[in-house]
């Protein structure tokens, strides 16, 4: 059994200023909730771009959604899979 | 999706005729409508353009829910349409546009108020602003909400 579950994260918006391909890759325990794949996004994007002040704030405030519904704060993370992380929206 | 309903996420420009054609019926007797399009000045810089970034899927379905809720917030029968942009649009040019018809203009007015007000709370789409220094942008916006 798998301890370790890799996440594919789209980056919208703002959040794409960190990575030129608008998505990163990490990996988390089995069962970690969305907070702990927050922390590891942070983790990720500060190794990456170590000359950009990643702005935590803006990440705190995002929220992670699949292609059809935002998920719930209580969800937790099971299986290999894409999700896509929304910053605050302005459309209009 | 209702089928009194259009929602659209285009990267094509907006035809202000399309939502019109879309919402007329012969017992509505009120159109609506609400058209948004880039402004050439924001908090004092001068914006040359807009970037619209967009979840395609994602949106839809909660412009789907939102129109949901404009029907709910009425018994008198609703058409509504309603396309977003996504790509570059230069100043001038249309973002967005609303139309409803109702069979009165109250109803009418109100729907549409508050379609343009949820889209911009809750509608997974981002815009960056280009400036005529050449800098760039991305506005800040509404956190969305998360049960």
């Amino acid at each position: 059994m798998n301890t370790e579950i890799t996440l594919t994260v789209k980056l919208k918006g703002a959040l794409q200023q960190y990575n030129k391909e608008s998505k990163i890759c990490v990996k988390v325990p089995n069962n970690s909730n969305l907070s702990t794949l927050k922390e590891a996004i942070i983790r990720a994007l500060q190794k990456e771009a170590p000359t950009l002040t990643c702005d935590t704030a803006l990440i705190e405030s995002s929220v992670f959604a699949n292609e059809t519904e935002i998920l719930e704060r209580s969800s937790t993370l099971k299986t290999d899979q894409t999700l896509i992380l929304l910053p605050p929206v302005c459309g209009g | 999706m209702s089928s009194n309903c259009l929602i659209q996420i285009s990267e094509n420009k907006i035809h202000i005729q399309d939502a019109f054609d879309y919402i007329s019926a012969n017992e509505h007797g009120a159109n609506s409508s609400f058209i948004g399009s880039i402004r050439s000045k924001n908090l004092g810089k001068d914006v040359i353009a807009v970037s619209y970034d967009a979840c395609t899927s994602l949106a839809t379905n909660i412009l789907s829910q939102i129109c949901e809720e404009a029907q709910q917030q009425t018994t008198e029968p609703l058409r509504i349409y309603i396309t977003h942009f996504k790509g570059r649009l230069q100043v001038g040019e249309t973002s967005i546009i609303i139309a409803v018809s109702s069979p009165h203009r109250h109803e009418a007015f109100v729907a549409c108020r508050f379609l343009i007000e949820e889209i911009k709370k809750r509608c997974p789409i981002w815009k960056q602003e280009h400036y005529s220094n050449g800098n760039s942008e991305w506005v800040k916006g509404h956190a969305l909400c998360q049960h």
